[in-house]
């Protein structure tokens, strides 16, 4: 794999204890779950750019509702 | 990490694998909706299929079918029977078509047929299909225009030779 | 994303010979030019002689998939990985996979895993479509590659997939946990292998290392 480059990041103590959270639950550390954020943001952010549109849908009610990026 | 591939484990699972399919992936609307660009080839087995599944899923509503109770009736597997309408990616089994021939009383030659499952090219099928194929819809409860189409191709199909 | 080559080796199976190849961590505009040049037109072939001698069962179920399509709207995407298998310079295999998608296995729920998008080897290499098939292990190295990226990736080697009706058979030897066709919309089966499937068919029962 290609080098990998270090860098130092400033979190919220709320923001390291979310952090925190996702890293035990999924089971990654926590550049782990940095790097699957930042894969979804990404994703989302080219398909928003592309004119689509992301929902979050309830099973139940079947209500949609939009997901808004500005 | 590297990633090692020990060439005792790749000869032991090419030896298992035996050239059998393995593709995994889905039906891939992506690469293909809207796409004018698909072979003739490709066309011609995608059309066959699709005018099959919509004519089975028309048929099944016209004779007032669920999915259960055709697959039950015509003792086939309905999640089968599902992905024939759907026009999945599946081929339909040939005893499949055998049953729901039987069902519909329909002439099982011209049924394999429709379905892209003989060989023999019969002009009055695969024109009647394209039609069915170009003039129906396959959501909603049929239109009158649909049952007339319907009906068409039905005939062509139940006229044993 | 760099490319990377490592050896592998498959089993000619014409001649009977284990010959040496590389799976490629990328697909590259090489291997779209195989593709469009090499696999369409022997597709193509395979799917007139099936439908002459009676034989659609035999046609691929992947038969209408375009890589060129696939590589161009994932492009760039970092989620999205390629590999591929080279062999004499012609490519043997392709595969697209999505870095994370979650488990679903009830003991691995939620968990992330490598969700196999598609993954597909040449139309020579099938048995019963144009002959006996020319190259056997393309399949195997690919899902290889995927479970040690899931492992790289700190996803402990869970796997996910959709098989096609046709590719059950193989998926199911490796004892993959079968979930069943209610998480697909195209009556697919739904396929995973957890952290102890994934080191079984690493390390084929703990005779190989990882």
């Amino acid at each position: 794999m290609a080098t990998k480059k270090t860098m130092t990041l400033n979190l919220t103590p709320e923001e390291m204890e979310v952090l925190e959270g996702l890293s035990a639950k999924k089971e990654l550390s926590k550049t782990a779950v940095l790097r699957m954020a930042l894969r979804f943001y990404q994703l989302i952010d080219v398909r928003f750019e592309q004119g689509q549109k992301l929902y979050f849908e309830d099973d139940e009610k079947k209500e949609k509702a939009e997901l808004i990026f500005i | 990490m590297k990633f090692s591939f020990p060439r005792e484990w790749c000869i032991e699972m090419a030896r298992e694998e035996n050239g059998y399919p393995v593709s995994a992936g889905t039906l891939d609307s992506i690469s293909t909706k809207n796409d004018a660009s698909m072979s003739c080839a490709v066309e011609d087995v995608d059309n066959m299929r699709v005018a099959f599944g919509r004519f089975i899923q028309m048929i099944r509503r016209k004779r007032g079918y669920s999915h259960e109770q055709l697959a039950d009736n015509a003792d086939v597997d309905v999640v089968e029977l599902k992905n024939i309408e759907k026009s999945s990616s599946c081929f339909p089994a040939p005893r499949t078509v055998y049953q729901l021939a039987k069902i519909f009383n329909l002439d099982s030659k011209k049924l394999l047929q429709l379905a892209g499952l003989t060989k023999k090219r019969d002009v009055e099928i695969e024109n009647g299909a394209l039609a069915f194929a170009a003039n129906s819809e396959s959501i909603g409860s049929l239109t009158p225009e649909e049952v007339e189409i319907l009906e068409t191709f039905v005939a062509v199909l139940a006229e044993k030779r | 994303m760099t490319t990377e080559s490592f050896p592998i080796c498959l089993l000619h199976k014409p001649t009977d010979t284990i010959v040496d190849a590389v799976l490629q961590t990328s697909i590259e505009e090489a291997q779209l030019e195989d593709w469009r040049n090499l696999w369409v037109p022997a597709r193509e072939e395979g799917i007139k002689r099936c439908v002459s001698t009676k034989q659609i069962e035999c046609i691929p179920q992947s038969y209408r998939w375009k890589w060129d399509k696939k590589i161009a709207y994932y492009d760039g995407i970092l989620a999205k990985r390629t590999f591929s298998v080279v062999c004499n310079d012609r490519t043997e295999g392709l595969m697209l996979v999505t870095t994370p998608a979650f488990a679903l296995e009830e003991s691995q729920k939620g968990k992330p895993l490598v969700y196999v998008d598609f993954l597909e080897t040449a139309p020579w290499n099938i048995n019963g479509f144009l002959g006996q098939g020319e190259y056997r292990g393309v399949g195997s190295v690919l899902l290889r590659a995927a479970v040690l990226l899931s492992l790289q990736e700190e996803y402990q080697g869970r796997i996910g997939l959709q098989s096609l009706p046709d590719a059950e058979a193989f998926y199911s030897r490796l004892q993959m946990r079968d979930l069943g066709l209610e998480h697909s919309k195209e009556g697919l089966r739904y396929f995973e292998m957890t952290p102890i499937e994934a080191n079984a068919f690493l390390t084929r029962g703990g005779r190989y290392e990882i």
